[in-house]
């Protein structure tokens, strides 16, 4: 194919595979576990991370990252306190990350386009430095999964269960927190702040039609995740338009599809 | 044979006592449902069992172990509660769903983790269904596959916290005789209810507590002697 001749379509397609994959990885858990909010919550706290190293002339994905962290390490203690309120907790960071977001760009002037490249993603524009650092980020993240898989698993199944079972719960939801707030920060370049939650959220949402066990929905997951952001990135290429919007759409489209075909299944 | 213990045991909660000078014995391969009205610490003495509470006095112990070691030993399992939407809706096969528990156990091949889940699928009659997703079950047939995944980890005390909640009659019935013949085959179980009269007809001992220990014997002795006081709170009297 022509356009992968252009090596900066090539980055950008390895960028979007790995970001492919580990959103539904993290999105699985966070549909099973209700906190669907928790990559809005995080994306928006990314934005104000994002603007926030622009003032202080740091290299933006940093304070993106530094901030997300911290966030979902202080979203993970106050749910502990207050379990029954977490979609309120999620809020209140939710417009933390918004509010400091707009406070930010307001007194670095921060230039729209780059603004712009946070909010919708940039991957065309994705240089090696980004894919080392995905990549870096994604062997972490699913070298870490795969040690607590089971944990987590069972963790999100019932809390009260797996602490009779021995897991040290608290821990594995800090962990689990804090591998969502990295790969909301891995996946902003591809799709951008606004729709990284999507990614996490509507493949997994479309696997889920097929209602079939966890592995296998986990599977279709990441294959709905692969086709949008491979999709996705060809009609942005193609129709020149940002390509956090066309992989969401397609995203959306492939979830119509689902839904219809379930429907006449059925 | 093994007991769980509980010695001196207090608790409270935002200042108000729940659980106060409880002492009690429960032997092991025995059936014991725990009664009393609403509010008088029913389900905090499960939860202290089951080390989800820790107690302010007193203390714990089961087969003579810290409820910490007997957790990570696999001895007590607490069946997850069926109206938890969590655990009924997950996106799971029954099969998965049993296996779930297994998971975090060690040293559990592959092999016998197959022949474990099998064996628990057979013993609560799920193992035709074991395709199918947890939430396209009935209440009674979910409440199975919560009790086999118990089974499947070869825990020694099963711990139940209303288990026919939202479950008919028929069930219910069914889930009781369940029980009954997995105590019969070793298993202990400790069983909050309010079903008093139908899970005395399966029980060998009842708890009756109100803050502390106000009845323990058998199930026919305390129907005869406490009836109309259980009655009152079933109709909040």
């Amino acid at each position: 194919m022509d356009l992968l001749a252009y090596s900066f379509m090539q980055r950008a397609l390895l960028a979007g595979v790995i970001v492919a994959v580990m959103c539904p990885l993290i999105g699985m858990f966070i549909v099973i576990k209700r906190q669907s909010l928790l990559g809005d919550g995080l994306g928006h706290i990314a934005f104000a991370g994002v603007t926030g190293a622009s003032l202080l002339n740091w290299y933006p994905p940093l304070g993106a990252a530094g901030l997300t962290v911290a966030a979902a390490v202080g979203i993970e203690l106050i749910r502990r306190r207050q379990n029954q309120y977490t979609d309120m907790i999620l809020a209140l960071f939710f417009y933390a990350g918004l509010a400091l977001a707009v406070i930010f760009s307001t007194i670095t002037k921060m230039p729209s386009t780059g603004l712009l490249n946070f909010l919708f993603g940039s991957i065309l524009t994705v240089s090696e430095a980004d894919i080392i650092s995905i990549g870096v980020v994604a062997l972490v993240v699913i070298g870490i999964i795969s040690q607590i898989y089971s944990r987590l698993l069972l963790t999100s199944f019932d809390e009260e269960v797996a602490v009779t079972a021995g897991v040290n719960v608290g821990r594995i939801n800090m962990l689990f927190s804090i591998l969502t707030a990295l790969v909301i920060v891995m996946g902003m370049t591809v799709v951008g702040i606004l729709l990284i939650s999507a990614l996490m959220i509507v493949p997994v949402a479309t696997a889920h039609l097929w209602r079939k066990g966890f592995k296998t929905t986990m599977a279709l997951a990441v294959a709905y995740s692969l086709i949008s952001v491979v999709g996705g990135l060809l009609i942005a290429f193609f129709g020149d338009i940002a390509p956090g919007g066309t992989i969401v759409m397609t995203a959306i489209a492939l979830y119509a599809i689902t839904f219809i075909g379930s429907l006449l299944y059925k | 044979m093994g007991e769980i213990r509980l010695e001196k045991v207090y608790f409270s909660y935002e200042q108000e006592d729940i659980v106060q000078d409880l002492s009690l014995v429960i032997p092991a391969g025995t059936f014991t449902i725990v009664v009393g009205p609403n509010g008088a610490g029913k389900t905090t003495l499960l939860r202290l069992v089951a080390g989800l509470l820790s107690p302010e006095e007193g203390k714990v112990t089961i087969d003579g172990r810290s409820v910490g070691e007997a957790q990570r030993q696999g001895l007590i399992h607490l069946v997850p509660q069926i109206y938890n939407k969590n655990a009924s809706q997950f996106p799971a096969t029954v099969y998965e769903i049993v296996g779930l528990g297994l998971l975090v156990q060690a040293y559990v091949s592959r092999h016998e983790r197959q022949q474990r889940i099998e064996d628990a699928l057979h013993k609560v009659g799920m193992w035709e269904l074991r395709d199918r997703r947890i939430g396209e079950l009935s209440g009674g047939q979910q409440q199975r596959v919560m009790i086999a995944q118990a089974l499947a980890r070869h825990s020694k005390y099963l711990l139940l916290d209303e288990p026919t909640s939202g479950v008919d009659m028929k069930a219910s019935a069914h889930i009781f005789e369940l029980l009954r013949s997995l105590c019969r085959q070793g298993l202990t179980i400790i069983m909050v209810t309010h079903d008093i009269t139908e899970a005395a007809k399966v029980a060998d001992e009842v708890i009756c507590v109100d803050r502390h220990v106000c009845y323990q014997g058998d199930c026919q002795g305390f129907l005869e002697s406490h009836m109309g006081t259980a009655l009152s709170w079933h109709i909040g009297g």
